[in-house]
């Protein structure tokens, strides 16, 4: 991975020579739908024509065991490159939704025609690894496309046994499964909207989830549906606003601008009713991807919009391919940026989970520092946050600083946080600018009782949006731990545990003491088990640790210094946690840490509850 | 037993009088059907012919008799044919299934992906049922659930086709217990566990598998009262396409206001089968009926 745009360009006057560039833009034929063979064949076309960059590969099987296919598109795309970002673009979860699989094929040959001529997007797309799937229902698409009469089958192909056929893709995540009716998920196995019997019962939705779960750093979604030309963002499944809503809606508005700029087509925000089960639900609720569903063309009718005229689909795959190379940019080429810790150079993520604890400590940025240093409660200090430019000045860009409870796992903005100030400077000059925030400290302790406050700043600039939330996973948000009361003598710390998922989870807190003396002790005491362990715990072999939505664990540790220790030797300690929710795939983990100073002298306002 | 063969093919009326009483006759001798309203209906069957829906066509019934009867005297002289046995009623792919209680769908997929475990069916994702099997419930119990074995003629369902003929009626198809999907000019679709369509078919319904062209969706046209009835149209049953204000001037039906309140109306556009246009209809919206897509034949 190249971060420097100077050396990625120079790379690309290098390495274009060597590139076979393959048939220009425009060699597919979009004047007409293509049948389920012609879109295989286009793909592997794609594949075949610029292997330097282009594979095609199975992620799965569908329920009559036909390939989903998907074209990974990447500057060494036969290496697995972990230290690079992944975006995906998944379309047809709908058998008739024929105008999705176009406009996946469009973006897929746009991108790898363009990728030899197009310096600045090449750049990015050197630092991503790009995943198209024009197809996730095979079954239900071929059947579709079989006779007319079958023209608007919507869902796949499972035989449910009862005399009817068929689970609708999108109802069958598991995040809020099965708590609508009718339209929303229905239980009638008829239903063009059946759920299935439960959450990722097919075979197709496993293998998206699977897929997405192997991924080293998935960074956005968008997942193709038709019609109505909306751009839907979480939650499907209910109208109240999803943590992280103001990312959310900033990239799907952005996205909304960019889309109506080419035809002047604007998509709307709103569909009329709830989605359970939904697939942008799950993995915003999952992990904090962004997931995105644009509805296309037409704006409006019956049966016939799911088959709008060949006509449309030029025009509907160009004015949606600027928003979907946004999302390129904004995964792979990073300009503004803020230091999650020391060493932070803006690789995402900035840290990762590693079974033990957070490595490194991401809630420790250089670039949020308060004059003066010590914080007391009530006092006004300035908070200064400094931004990253790594590309020429700039205009337009938006900083906000919010202070929030840390818990265990921390994300900006969220409807906990405190909004400290916001500033949208004329202009951010190349290199480093600080920005100056005055900030009243808050008083007494948090709501779990204690003397911590963590402080994050969030760059947003409509050409470098944050795509998540969550700190250590994009170089657009930087996050610092305070204390108000600066050491602890000996005595308890109290770490609070939030699950703040819609799942049951284990948690997991650790201690890193590394730097602490190794006469210090530091115990934490094990949580005494409920009566009745939660039974996915138990499928799951999860011993101990669970903890239910919306439950909160106060977890004491007892730190131990010994008497003789200096007066003046203060040491930090880290204590880190983790989410890792009690659900089917891959678990992925979720939280953040704090650093308490220990040592010193004692103060009358201490930390002890 | 009934001969859903013969009752089948019944197209004329003089026809499925002429077997009217032989048929009721051999009921007599079976063990009456156990849901009470199914009984019910039996009873009424086998003493009286009510005809409740087609009274415009009680002198159609009555002609029909007459030349029955008369046709029944030539037929005395021919050799008598007897009915062609029908198929048996439906039954189950098993007999007995296992039952857990779940908390909802994600422990079950948890059960799939952890112990293998194969779930037949999944009542609103807390009722599980799996083939008995030993291993599996042991594991199951080690796990702390408590399997129960069950009948899985209540607990299985199935899409049907119900051929119609004058004098069955679709009442008795719902007090049965069945749902009925599709309410065509020929036949009925309807849902239902197979020990409700066994109880059909002992009432003389003709049963039969369903083609899956016939289970189509009806084309729906609804207006509603503002943008928040729209999703109870949706939980109502209809797939929803699109939903459009109604002052939209491409739209052929354009009104400025609903008739029944001052909220911005929408058109609905969607497909639904009849249990769900009935539930719109019960929620007094006017629904529309428009013509199905190409290819569909009913």
């Amino acid at each position: 991975m190249n971060r420097n745009l100077l050396a990625v360009f120079g790379l690309t006057l290098l390495a274009s020579s060597t590139i076979s560039a393959g048939p220009a833009f425009g060699a597919i034929d979009f004047s007409a739908f293509h049948t389920p063979a012609q879109v295989d064949s286009e793909l592997a076309n794609l594949a075949s024509t610029h292997p330097s960059i282009a594979r095609l590969q199975t992620i799965g099987n569908s329920v009559e065991g036909r390939p989903i296919r998907a074209l990974k598109i990447s500057d060494n795309v036969n290496t697995d490159e972990s230290d690079e970002g992944d975006v995906v673009f998944v379309a047809l979860h709908h058998a008739r939704e024929w105008i999705s699989a176009e406009v996946a094929l469009y973006l897929a040959e746009y991108l790898v025609t363009h990728y030899s001529t197009d310096a600045a997007l090449r750049a990015c797309m050197d630092n991503l690894e790009i995943w198209i799937i024009p197809v996730l229902n095979p079954d239900g698409y071929i059947y579709s496309a079989s006779d007319p009469s079958r023209r608007y089958w919507r869902k796949n192909r499972r035989n449910n046994g009862d005399g009817t056929f068929g689970v609708d893709l999108n109802r069958n995540y598991a995040y809020k499964w099965g708590l609508g009716t009718g339209n929303e998920g229905s239980s009638s196995t008829a239903h063009d909207a059946y759920r299935g019997p439960y959450a990722f019962s097919e075979p197709e939705t496993t293998a998206f989830r699977n897929f997405i779960d192997g991924l080293d750093h998935p960074r956005a979604l968008l997942t193709y549906h038709s019609f109505s030309e909306l751009f839907l963002r979480p939650w499907a499944y209910t109208t109240s606003d999803p943590p992280g809503e103001p990312t959310l809606a900033f990239l799907a508005q952005n996205s909304i601008s960019r889309i109506a700029a080419v035809h002047g087509h604007t998509y709307g925000e709103t569909i009329w009713y709830n989605s359970y089960g939904e697939t942008t639900d799950y993995f915003w609720n999952d992990s904090r991807l962004a997931g995105f569903t644009p509805e296309l063309r037409p704006s409006s009718g019956g049966f016939g919009g799911f088959a709008p005229p060949p006509s449309q689909i030029l025009p509907t795959a160009e004015e949606n391919l600027p928003a979907a190379l946004q999302f390129i940019r904004d995964a792979g080429c990073r300009r503004l940026w803020i230091k999650d810790h020391p060493t932070d150079n803006g690789t995402e993520p900035s840290s990762v989970w590693t079974g033990t604890g957070w490595n490194p400590a991401f809630w420790v940025s250089p670039d949020i520092w308060t004059v003066p240093a010590t914080l007391t409660g009530g006092a006004t200090v300035t908070l200064n946050v400094r931004i990253h430019n790594d590309g020429p000045a700039i205009s337009g860009a938006t900083i906000r600083a919010y202070y929030t409870d840390p818990r265990v796992a921390l994300e900006f903005p969220n409807p906990a946080n405190v909004l400290i100030g916001q500033q949208s400077p004329t202009t951010l000059p190349p290199g480093d600018t600080v920005l100056s925030f005055p900030w009243t400290v808050p008083t007494g302790t948090n709501i779990w009782g204690e003397r911590h406050w963590c402080v994050g700043a969030v760059v947003t600039h409509p050409d470098d949006r944050p795509l998540t939330t969550m700190i250590e996973r994009t170089s657009n948000i930087g996050a610092r731990n305070f204390q108000t009361v600066p050491e602890l003598v000996s005595g308890t710390l109290t770490v609070a545990v939030t699950n703040f998922l819609d799942v049951a989870a284990e948690y997991r807190v650790t201690i890193d003491r590394d730097d602490l003396p190794e006469d210090w002790e530091v115990i934490m005491p094990p949580r005494p088990e409920p009566p009745v362990l939660n039974r996915k715990a138990r499928i799951l072999g999860v011993e101990r640790n669970v903890i239910e939505p919306g439950e909160t664990v106060i977890q004491p540790i007892r730190v131990e210094i010994p008497p003789d220790a200096p007066p003046d030797l203060v040491h930090e300690l880290q204590v880190s946690g983790a989410l890792l929710p009690l659900v089917p795939g891959e678990r992925t983990a979720v939280g953040n840490g704090y650093t308490f100073r220990i040592g010193g002298t004692p103060e009358e306002d201490d930390m002890q509850p | 037993m009934v001969t859903t063969g013969t009752l089948t093919s019944n197209r004329n009326l003089f026809f499925w009088m002429s077997i009217h009483r032989p048929v009721v006759a051999t009921r007599s001798t079976e063990e009456p059907p156990a849901h009470p309203a199914a009984r019910r209906r039996l009873q009424e069957a086998s003493s009286t012919m009510r005809i409740h829906r087609y009274r415009p066509l009680s002198y159609a019934l009555a002609l029909a008799v007459l030349v029955g009867s008369l046709t029944g005297c030539l037929c005395r002289l021919c050799p008598p044919k007897p009915p062609e046995p029908g198929p048996p009623p439906p039954e189950p792919p098993v007999e007995t299934l296992a039952r857990i209680e779940v908390d909802d769908g994600i422990e079950v997929a948890l059960l799939e992906q952890e112990l293998g475990l194969e779930p037949v069916k999944v009542e609103e994702g807390r009722i599980l049922y799996y083939r008995p099997d030993a291993e599996m419930t042991r594991k199951l119990a080690d796990l702390g659930y408590q399997p129960v074995r069950v009948d899985a003629a209540p607990v299985l369902h199935r899409v049907m086709r119900v051929d119609r003929s004058l004098l069955l009626e679709e009442a008795a198809l719902v007090d049965a217990g069945a749902t009925v999907l599709l309410r065509e000019e020929r036949y009925w679709i309807v849902r239902a566990s197979y020990r409700q369509l066994q109880v059909l078919a002992r009432l003389g319904y003709p049963l039969s598998a369903v083609e899956e062209l016939q289970l189509h969706p009806r084309q729906v046209r609804i207006v509603v009262d503002s943008f928040a009835q729209i999703a109870e149209v949706g939980r109502a049953g209809v797939d929803i396409y699109n939903a459009t204000p109604l002052r939209d001037p491409k739209d052929p039906y354009r009104v400025e206001q609903s008739e029944r309140g001052d909220a911005q109306p929408y058109v609905v556009l969607g497909g639904a089968f009849d249990d769900a246009i009935d539930r719109l209809r019960e929620l007094d919206l006017q629904v529309e009926i428009l013509p199905d897509p190409q290819g569909v034949v009913r």
